[in-house]
């Protein structure tokens, strides 16, 4: 160990000439490693960003249920403790024609003009039904029983195409970055290879000059993951600036939105990224000198 | 140091390089290997610094059989050995002192000591102003000094020397033979390989193996 120290400096000098040496095939290397880093960061961002997106829509999961306009105070409260009473209903809340009508011009915002075409308010009076998604099937079943309804409007449609979506860009996520783990494994070993090849009369000297595996190994080691590293830094230098930017965009494009906090997705992609990168370094350039060592 | 009892190496591709052969070498001998090329000579040194196995028989090396010795214990064996390459492979883009204490750094020697030891061989082969250039700017000559001093400061018990004469004319060679016979003592043993064999008389050598198509002769001489 206090060798290994002692011999640190001498380790990364050896890094230094041996980059030097392979020059090209170093910086190529590390442009590659790089957006190979770059897009999986991103496919990982979509993932996680759909997934929130998902659920959050899916907090916010809700029923319309319509009534008769005759329908009087007293019974519309029954109707109301009713449906309250069903497992998996989180509230009621009823919304006049007034209100829906705010609310859609709230939505429409300078576009609402347009609902001043009506003679009259276009829209009923409803049951705004706040649910758990997972029982949405079993609530509308049971909505559906209700007489004194006439007509019940779920969203299960739209809610589910999010989910599969969130599941497809998840699928492609783990795909990415297993892609991204065999990419780099690969292309790491392959440089700690050449570089195995490119310097075995030095590599046959120390041996028979009687210096242990480690010693001889060490510099290669540190080679594949200082190619890494810096691959996950470039990567996520790029990774971040780019993100800056899209949040910037999409932040004036999709208004209507729920809005969370990007930064934490953001900086734990990057901190991984940059953490997979050291890791990924030093096992694909243990791999790499197992192979040479076999052969 | 050196005993090898009906030894014989024969490579993979049916080649025997080295027929039976027996030998007893003692501490502090100058060792000549001489021959023609392609007689047996660099597969002897193969079969010393524990690159080869021996096919049938065995050879013991710093008392380390090396018909069975694990890697491991070649390799320790190997610290105890001083090799001059014929190519004198030193790490480019290095200073002299950096690649004479090469050899010394996976030995248990302090910075400071490394630096003292490879320092004082330095002087030895008389380079002391050559210490901080860096060895693509030497000569043939004092590169192959630099590999001579990498090899002695090591303090081993065996020194081999690869052809050390071999691109010299015959005052340079003589002063090269000369060095590396003045670092024979009672501890440590040198063992030259030469096709020169009109230069082996300039030495005071002990023991002399001569090759000739994979078989060898032993002469020894008195002890200088």
């Amino acid at each position: 160990m206090i060798k290994g120290i002692r011999n640190f400096k001498y380790y990364l000098s050896e890094v230094r000439t041996i980059l030097k040496l392979n020059g090209i095939s170093s910086l190529l290397s590390v442009l590659s490693l790089s957006l190979i880093f770059f897009v999986t960061a991103l496919t990982l961002t979509g993932w996680r960003l759909s997934t929130d997106f998902a659920q959050a829509l899916k907090n916010e999961a809700e029923i319309s249920a319509y009534y008769p306009a005759d329908l009087n105070a007293y019974s519309l409260e029954a109707l109301t403790d009713e449906i309250q009473d069903i497992e998996g209903v989180k509230s009621v809340d009823q919304i006049t024609a007034e209100t829906a009508y705010d609310k859609m011009s709230e939505i429409l915002g300078q576009e609402a003009k347009i609902l001043a075409q009506f003679d009259e308010n276009p829209f009923e009076a409803y049951l705004e039904i706040s649910i758990e998604l997972s029982r949405l099937d079993e609530i509308v079943v049971e909505l559906n029983e209700i007489d004194e309804l006439d007509y019940v409007r779920d969203n299960k449609s739209i809610l589910d195409k999010i989910s599969q979506i969130s599941g497809i860009v998840g699928a492609l996520g783990i795909i990415m970055t297993l892609a991204v783990g065999i990419s780099t494994f690969i292309i790491t070993s392959h440089i700690i290879r050449e570089g195995v090849h490119a310097h075995r009369d030095r590599i046959n000297t120390l041996q028979l000059l009687g210096a242990p595996d480690g010693f001889i190994h060490m510099p290669f080691i540190l080679e594949g993951m200082f190619i890494s590293t810096l691959s996950g830094l470039v990567s996520t230098l790029l990774y971040l600036v780019f993100m800056s930017q899209a949040g910037r965009f999409t932040k004036d494009l999709f208004l209507f939105m729920p809005t969370y906090n990007t930064q934490n997705i953001t900086w734990s992609i990057a901190l991984s990224l940059c953490i997979a990168s050291i890791g990924l370094g030093w096992i694909a350039s243990v791999f790499g000198l197992r192979l040479v060592k076999k052969k | 140091m050196i005993k090898a009892e009906n030894c014989s190496l024969q490579y993979k591709d049916g080649t025997l390089a080295l027929k039976p052969f027996s030998l007893d070498i003692a501490s502090g001998e100058l060792i000549f290997i001489t021959g023609p090329s392609g007689s047996g000579k660099t597969s002897l040194l193969k079969l010393i610094m524990g690159i080869e196995s021996p096919t049938d028989g065995n050879i013991e090396v710093l008392n380390l059989s090396l018909k069975t010795a694990r890697e491991q214990d070649v390799r320790v064996m190997r610290t105890q050995i001083g090799p001059i390459f014929q190519d004198f492979r030193l790490l480019e883009g290095r200073s002299v002192l950096e690649n004479v204490m090469l050899g010394l750094r996976f030995l248990n020697y302090s910075h400071g000591d490394m630096k003292r030891l490879a320092t004082e061989y330095i002087v030895r082969v008389g380079l002391e102003h050559k210490l901080n250039h860096t060895v693509d700017r030497l000569s043939w000559g004092e590169c192959q000094r630099v590999a001579i001093a990498r090899a002695v400061a090591r303090k081993p018990r065996l020194i081999v020397a690869d052809e050390p004469t071999g691109n010299l004319d015959q005052a340079n060679a003589v002063n090269v033979l000369e060095l590396l016979a003045s670092f024979v003592d009672a501890e440590t043993s040198v063992l030259i390989t030469t096709h020169a064999t009109h230069l082996v008389s300039k030495v005071p050598w002990t023991v002399r193996l001569q090759m000739q198509n994979g078989i060898m002769s032993i002469e020894r001489s008195v002890r200088p």
